[in-house]
């Protein structure tokens, strides 16, 4: 390659560098340019999400879908303002929230989806199975079930990344100081009718959902808790069983006004949680949802 | 003091005493001392500055892409160069000069090879389009690998001796004080056994003699002489110059696992990248020089590694800067890494490039040189000083900046960087920037294919294999090219020399091609 040619590529190159690096650079600090060629600064939503297939819309506004592979969703180039955020699935319950957005900020929350059918699958203590004489049914121990009840009784197992930081996990044990329960270093703590979160790692790598260093109010209620846990499969929000007997899923964050809370199942007596599965008993029956995405 | 090149031939530092010794340490020191002063820094900047490092990232992965495309220009003339000097016809323009008073002296160094291996190159020397009667063959074998080397060298001699002009067998004592054992050493002893009992005994002028130093696996293509001589020739400063071909590591190409063939190509498209930049172009690996200038230089060092490249700069510092290397676009066949099991494969493919990436004890040799010869200007000093800088960092550094460190900000950066747009974006927006470098791979693809022989017929179904093995270059920068190379720095930093390694070759059962 002759000289005069390099000298060429890299004066072109170097052009190249010294016009789209600043741009590049503005352009991922959250500059833009408005409609009338000013330079704006602006923000952003990042959504972490495990869910496939869905959708946001910003006030009422079709905004962004999840991808193939990349399920959480990063919303930049927002006018800094105050915004209705709504994420939707098809078979799933909206989430909600009203986010402001700042200059060069992103603000992260944590989307909880629930179907809007559960289907509950009931878990028989027994299984009726044919014998060698087909005329006779044979009566045996469900496993599923006897396993599912470990979950109930005291030392269990807790589910994976759950550390039962009481001896009473999902009993009707209540008043202060009655039970915690740690996840990923998320720590809930339930004082009386109402349940605070306290973050148990370093403060660097406090997740987004937990707005303070100190125990901060998750929950409260009128009616007393019977009972709580961590959301299967989840460490940002709960479950929680209030003395009516209804079951409700809630996000921990309540931070921009709105706390998305769903209700999960009546009747309900007592549950238990392993990894993606929610274990309850309703009307003196076992029932299992499945919550993996 | 008067310089005087023949007293600072160093090998290492411990050659020398007080000052000499500090100052040609302190070099010794220096490569990789900034090497990991970068990483060290990219690490506490990403912590405590965060967002000046984010910037410095994009910038960084900018400058990595533009780099890529401008190295990839050169790949490309280059690659458009050697087809053009595959398809011209060399011994027949060789017609047109008085050529027949050119020997070439081949060096042929070998330890423990196969005797199958040794007899191919042989065999592919007689294939050439060169008149064998002008070829002088020097098969250099070490005493330290045993007899059994010997009896192979024999049995060489004895089949080929009388096909050549001539054919002497050396074998290089063990254990003389003072050298390195390995390639450099042999073949310095080898060069003067031939002197001794060819070029003096038949009155062989040495300035008519090229002697091209090979490895045992090198294989020539058929008018690889015919070119060199005319090159030789046709130069105007022909005893100023070495003369480098492009290796191309694809002797057992299809035998070789991917990251092997990635690996090879790799540095074969770096050498076609440097053929194009001449004025940063050292002699590596298979390469041709004057023997008249060979003499005068005092042959390789036999008391360092890198003898290949260290050539050159005993050659450069000899004429004080007056020499350069002549790129020929003309490739050598070489085998790719490769050993029996995978494991063992990628133990030698690390090995090599430690080898290889151990280069940097000429950074020593050079600045200590230049500190004592004040014949060379400052500017040319200032020049190779950057040159040499820049690639020993760039390959140290670089990938693992890339590919490890680009994330570190939002590890370190804490929670108020976290919360910025800036740190959403930027793996985003690195990642779309590797994307577009990683599209220069297409180019790497079509030119390992056409540098890549006939695909046999029991292997065809695996022809995609060799789109998808680049894929494997961010892992094979990184693991093969960075880590060995960051490992050779810190050794020599540490003043733990290394010894040379003799890379194993293995070639499977009907392995091999027809160049």
């Amino acid at each position: 390659m002759t000289r005069k040619r390099k000298l060429i590529y890299l004066s072109a190159l170097f052009g190249v560098f010294i016009v789209f690096v600043p741009l590049l650079v503005l352009f991922s600090a959250g500059y833009t340019v408005d409609s009338e060629f000013r330079l704006v600064k602006t923000g952003g939503i990042y959504l972490v999400n495990k869910e496939p297939d869905i959708a946001v819309k910003l006030d009422g506004k079709s905004a962004k879908k999840a991808g193939m592979l990349e399920k959480n969703i990063l919303i930049s180039n927002l006018t800094p303002k105050r915004y209705s955020v709504v994420v939707e699935k098809d078979g799933y319950r909206p989430w909600k929230k009203n986010i402001t957005v700042e200059e060069q900020k992103v603000e992260v929350c944590y989307p909880l989806l629930v179907p809007v059918k559960l289907n509950p699958q009931p878990i028989p203590k027994y299984l009726i199975k044919k014998g060698e004489d087909q005329r006779k049914k044979k009566r045996e121990a469900n496993e599923e079930y006897v396993g599912a009840m470990k979950l109930f009784s005291k030392g269990v197992t807790p589910a994976k990344g759950t550390v039962a930081v009481s001896a009473d996990s999902g009993t009707t044990k209540h008043g202060p100081g009655a039970d915690q329960k740690l996840k990923k270093k998320v720590l809930l703590i339930r004082h009386s009718n109402k349940i605070y979160v306290k973050w148990t790692g370093a403060d660097q790598k406090r997740p987004f959902f937990i707005d303070s260093t100190d125990e901060t109010p998750a929950f409260s209620s009128d009616k007393n808790i019977l009972s709580f846990d961590f959301f299967p499969g989840r460490h940002d929000s709960m479950l929680v069983l209030l003395n009516n007997l209804n079951l409700y899923a809630v996000e921990i964050d309540t931070r921009f006004g709105i706390q998305n809370s769903y209700k999960i199942a009546s009747n309900c007596k007592r549950f238990a949680v392993k990894d993606e599965f929610l274990y309850y008993f309703s009307v003196g029956a076992m029932y299992m949802i499945d919550f993996e995405p | 003091m008067e310089y005087r090149y023949e007293d600072c031939r160093i090998g290492k530092a411990d050659e020398l005493r007080g000052g000499d010794y500090a100052l040609y340490r302190f070099y010794e020191i220096l490569p990789g001392f900034l090497s990991w002063l970068t990483i060290v820094l990219a690490i506490l900047c990403s912590w405590i500055f965060p967002m000046q490092t984010a910037v410095f990232i994009i910038a960084f992965d900018v400058f990595w892409l533009l780099k890529t495309i401008y190295l990839s220009l050169h790949l490309r003339t280059n690659w458009k160069r050697i087809r053009k000097h595959i398809d011209t016809d060399w011994a027949e323009e060789l017609k047109s000069v008085q050529h027949h008073h050119i020997y070439h002296m081949i060096m042929l160094p070998f330890y423990k090879e196969e005797k199958a291996l040794v007899e191919k190159t042989l065999a592919t020397l007689l294939d050439c389009k060169y008149d064998t009667k002008k070829m002088i063959v020097v098969l250099a074998a070490e005493e330290r690998a045993g007899v059994e080397s010997q009896r192979v060298a024999g049995s060489m001699k004895e089949k080929y001796g009388e096909k050549f002009g001539h054919f002497i067998v050396t074998v290089h004592p063990d254990g003389i004080p003072g050298e390195l054992a390995g390639k450099g050493s042999n073949i310095a002893y080898a060069a003067e056994c031939a002197r001794k009992e060819v070029l003096d005994k038949y009155n062989i002028d040495y300035g008519n003699v090229l002697v091209s130093a090979f490895d045992i696996d090198t294989i020539v293509y058929e008018q690889y002489f015919a070119c060199l001589t005319l090159m030789f020739l046709k130069s105007e400063r022909p005893y100023r110059t070495s003369f480098q071909p492009v290796p191309v590591f694809n002797n057992n190409i299809f035998e070789a696992p991917a990251v092997s063939r990635v690996v090879a190509y790799s540095a074969t498209f770096w050498q076609m990248v440097q053929q194009e930049r001449q004025e940063r172009l050292a002699t590596f690996s298979s390469h041709s020089i004057p023997f008249s200038t060979l003499y005068e230089v005092g042959y390789w060092q036999s008391n360092m590694v890198s003898e290949d490249s260290r050539i050159f700069w005993n050659c450069y510092m000899k004429y004080d800067g007056d020499y350069l290397v002549t790129p020929m676009s003309y490739p050598v066949s070489m085998d790719a890494n490769l050993a029996p099991g995978r494991w063992q494969t990628l133990k030698n493919i690390y090995k090599q490039q430690r080898r290889w990436s151990y280069g940097v004890e000429n950074f020593a040799y050079i600045m200590f040189n230049f500190s004592k010869n004040k014949r060379i200007r400052f500017k040319e000093k200032l020049r190779i000083f950057t040159i040499n800088v820049d690639g020993y960092w760039s390959l140290a550094t670089n990938p693992i900046m890339i590919f490890l460190l680009g994330w570190m900000p939002i590890l370190l950066g804490g929670r108020e960087f976290n919360t910025s747009i800036l740190s959403f974006n930027l793996p985003y927006i690195t990642r779309d920037i590797m994307i577009v470098t990683m599209s220069n791979l297409v180019l790497s693809y079509m030119i390992s294919v056409s540098l890549m022989p006939a695909m046999p017929e029991r292997r065809k179904h695996k022809k995609y294999l060799h789109v998808l093995q680049w894929l494997l270059v961010p892992l094979t920068i990184t693991v093969f090219g960075a880590i060995p190379a960051l490992e050779a720095q810190t050794r020599l930093m540490f003043g733990k020399y290394m010894g040379f390694w003799v890379t194993p070759k293995h070639r499977e059962e009907g392995g091999g091609h027809d160049t």
